[in-house]
């Protein structure tokens, strides 16, 4: 199927997906129509514009599905275990047991938005103490208490030290409800002393080797909980084949990005290519299957580009965003005000880099653990987004605060002062909340505005 | 005698002092309110005071920060874009279930003796590091036994004026009358010079504070210290007081905090309790109702947010005291 791509509704993917079962579409076990999952309580999807291939059709059923997977697993047996804060490196241990999934409790940060504020999660969490001056996640803790989400891990596992106050504290609060959490420490990514060894990371920071040794140290202890927890040893081998199926999706996603970002015409939206993205933290449940949507996706993506096929216009505004958003609409709200995203940095840029594989397992995970921007310093986080942006040849930058999350107060004005002075681009800061439509004017203006200067620019 | 900034109860003195350093920790607000730059959206009123006394402080040798909160461990990246001051980042571990924390604690204890050797400080001597620990023990046991003997805004003048010098000097002044009063707690994180007002409005509205557990207060004095353990490694003993001892809300879990505040509020005889924190401070904002659930009293949540913390309160407190008479 080689049509030009389009953009469409949840409505006109209703008969499209008629157009292609007519046609012999063949789907996965989890495939059918993309309505069904607002019949269900995603009520967001109506207001969302989709690729119309049959890729992301796939991408979409397979993210919404996840629930049905996490129950399935359950009834198998195996394991669930909540892997929460740690975007990447933990799920990786997780997967390479032969009876343990991981997931990320703290995607239900995205459950007040997909569903469009009806299942009373943040109410919930206000009544906890927890309301709006807090982040978004704080659904989390709504969802842990009505239990319909997801089903309660068997254990939680979460990540605190150098992480962000409101995520630590609604942690806490979720422990404080009855669930027991074995927290791990990572450590503030500090450069090396005078005479203190250095080490290089994925991504390019660098780290003290006795920093480097003491989340190696954290990251045992976490194994440790798990063998118990899994009845199963995890041996060096296991775990580097663990690592090798990471390294998968991440080459993938790489190549995705790269394809994305720097072809003439955008040949992926990025409402699906930030959902892609996601999927390098946990694999949505499933490493195998995400492994799979994620190759598929990325055939389609490299015929598009060999074609010449693709999205907008191709003078779109090339703009590199930072943050993930609350609500999902905005993504398409930039596109629509005649940007494109050719660029990302969703706060976890260290599990979308390759996972050194020659070195011992567990050193090499303390290494991406380590590298996560967000456990150093801002001024870090910007280095990598100017490079970033150098490679992809983004124009502007988009900084997009998350309503109450303890890092946007101070990293956001470093990391817009820092690029605008190596790299002398626009730079625009806007908050999304979990449904951003009251605001939508707003964002347009703002976002337009951004799209005007950098396009004014190149005429100069 | 060079200064060594800090605010932190989890940075020792003596470890500064052992050094050749005067530790001064400040409580922030000390600069005229009317001088701060505008904060940017969602700072923490304290994280900003701290930065901007902190940077007009020209005779101090270097500011330590921690990483208990995010915002804080932060900071230091603002620090360096407007002043030349050397910034130091003191990482203090939040998980307490294992022991590679204590380690991380210890090893970020000497890492900060580098840092100061490298402003010309003096490796200490373990003679010299154990000469200051008696003696900051002995201030700490003199200050405890004040004990309620001055009215709460006096005692945290005496408090304020040993954390920036390390002296311990009591006035002369009438002990309050309590029959009258309504014994209370206080609780919470750090209170800026601005919001000490507070004291005065809780003695106005007819409250006594019988203990001050902000981070200002007695609440985050370490344990005292261990004199066989001191002989043996004064390093370790440090850490072990520092990094153990001090109830608070950051740790992970913080069941131990809760567990020391319900049984100070038993031995306290305490009516009530206040629980004051800074707007955007989500780890003390996120354990009011778990407070509320675990004391037998009432408990009041006032928030501040570098206005004059009277004008928005003073009716909530009136109001409190009132109830519990």
């Amino acid at each position: 199927m080689n049509d030009a791509p389009r953009q469409i509704s949840l409505h006109r993917w209703d008969e499209r997906y008629a157009e292609l079962k007519a046609r012999g579409f063949q789907e996965r076990w989890y495939g059918g129509s993309l309505c069904r999952h607002a019949d269900d309580g995603d009520h967001r999807l109506r207001r969302l514009a989709f690729d119309d291939s049959p890729e992301a059709l796939a991408l979409w059923n397979f993210l919404l599905t996840e629930e049905d997977r996490l129950k399935k697993h359950r009834e198998e047996g195996k394991l669930l275990v909540g892997t929460m804060k740690d975007l990447g490196t933990v799920p990786v241990m997780a997967f390479s047991f032969s009876n343990v999934v991981a997931f990320y409790p703290d995607g239900a940060w995205w459950i007040p938005c997909m569903m469009e504020m009806s299942t009373g999660l943040l109410e919930i969490a206000a009544s906890l103490g927890i309301g709006e001056s807090f982040c978004p996640v704080r659904a989390m803790l709504g969802a842990f208490v009505t239990k319909v989400h997801f089903p309660i891990p068997d254990l939680l596992l979460c990540s605190v030290g150098a992480t962000c106050d409101d995520f630590s504290s609604i942690a806490q609060r979720l422990e404080g409800l009855g669930h027991p959490i074995h927290w791990w420490e990572i450590p503030h990514r500090q450069p090396p002393e005078r005479n203190e060894p250095s080490v290089t990371l994925p991504g390019g920071f660098e780290a003290s080797a006795s920093q480097l040794a003491y989340v190696r140290n954290e990251l045992e202890r976490v194994k440790q909980i798990l063998e118990r927890a899994a009845g199963q040893l995890l041996s060096d081998e296991k775990l580097r084949r663990g690592i090798e199926k990471a390294n998968e999706v991440r080459r993938c996603l790489n190549e995705l990005r790269s394809l994305t970002f720097t072809a003439k015409r955008c040949p992926l939206p990025s409402l699906e290519l930030l959902i892609s993205e996601m999927f390098a933290i946990h694999f949505c449940s499933d490493l195998d299957e995400s492994s799979y949507v994620l190759a598929q996706l990325l055939e389609r993506t490299r015929q598009r580009v060999n074609q010449g096929q693709g999205f907008f216009d191709e003078h779109a505004a090339r703009i590199f965003w930072v943050n993930p958003v609350a609500d999902l609409r905005a993504m398409n709200i930039l596109e629509e005000c005649g940007g494109r995203v050719c660029g990302t940095e969703y706060l976890f840029t260290h599990a979308l880099d390759e996972i050194p594989t020659d070195l011992s397992p567990l050193e090499s995970l303390a290494r991406m653990a380590l590298a996560d921007p967000m456990v150093g310093s801002a001024l870090d986080r910007a280095d990598r987004i100017c490079r970033d942006m150098q490679k992809f040849r983004s124009e502007g930058l988009v900084i997009s605060r998350i309503p109450g999350a303890s890092h946007c107060a101070l990293e956001g004005a470093i990391i817009a002062r820092r690029v605008q002075e190596m790299l002398n681009v626009p730079v625009l800061e806007i908050e999304v909340p979990p449904i951003s439509d009251s605001i939508q004017p707003t964002l347009q203006s703002r976002i337009t505005a951004l799209v005007e200067v950098i396009k004014g620019r190149r005429v100069k | 005698m060079k200064r060594i900034l800090y605010t932190s109860p989890f940075i020792p003195p003596e470890w500064i002092a052992a050094h050749g350093f005067q530790p001064c920790r400040i409580v922030a607000g000390a600069s005229r309110a009317d001088q701060l730059p505008a904060a940017p959206q969602g700072i923490c009123h304290y994280v900003w005071r701290y930065l901007h006394d902190v940077s007009r402080d020209s005779g101090a040798s270097a500011a330590v920060f921690t990483t208990i909160c995010d915002q804080m461990r932060r900071a230091p990246e603002w620090l360096r874009e407007s002043c030349s001051m050397p910034a130091f980042l003191f990482h203090v571990p939040k998980t307490r279930q294992s022991a590679n924390s204590g380690e991380l604690y210890r090893h970020e204890l000497v890492r900060l003796g580098s840092f100061l050797c490298g402003l010309g400080g003096n490796p200490p001597s373990m003679e010299s590091l154990r000469g200051e620990m008696l003696a900051y023990d002995a201030k700490r046991g003199a200050l405890l036994q004040l004990n309620g003997s001055l009215p709460s805004r006096s005692s945290l003048e005496v408090l304020l004026r040993f954390y920036e010098t390390g002296i311990v000097e009591i006035p002369q002044a009438a002990p309050p009358k309590r029959e009258t009063r309504i014994p209370l707690a206080l609780i919470g994180g750090s209170l800026s010079r601005d919001q000490f007002s507070l004291f005065d409005e809780i003695e106005s509205a007819g409250g006594i504070v019988v203990f001050d557990g902000t981070e200002n207060g007695e609440r985050t004095f370490p344990r005292l210290f261990d004199i066989r353990h001191l002989d043996m490694n004064p390093v370790e003993e440090l850490a072990r007081a520092y990094f153990g001892s001090i109830p608070d809300i950051f740790y992970r879990p913080n069941d131990t905090f809760f567990g020391w505040l319900v049984r100070k509020v038993a031995a306290s005889n305490v009516r009530g309790v206040i629980h004051i924190r800074n707007v955007w401070c989500d780890l003390w904002h996120a354990e009011v109702q778990r407070i509320r659930e675990a004391l037998p009293v009432p408990v009041l949540d006032l928030d501040v947010d570098g206005e004059t913390a009277t004008t928005r309160n003073r009716t909530r407190i009136q109001a409190f005291i009132e109830s519990l008479q």
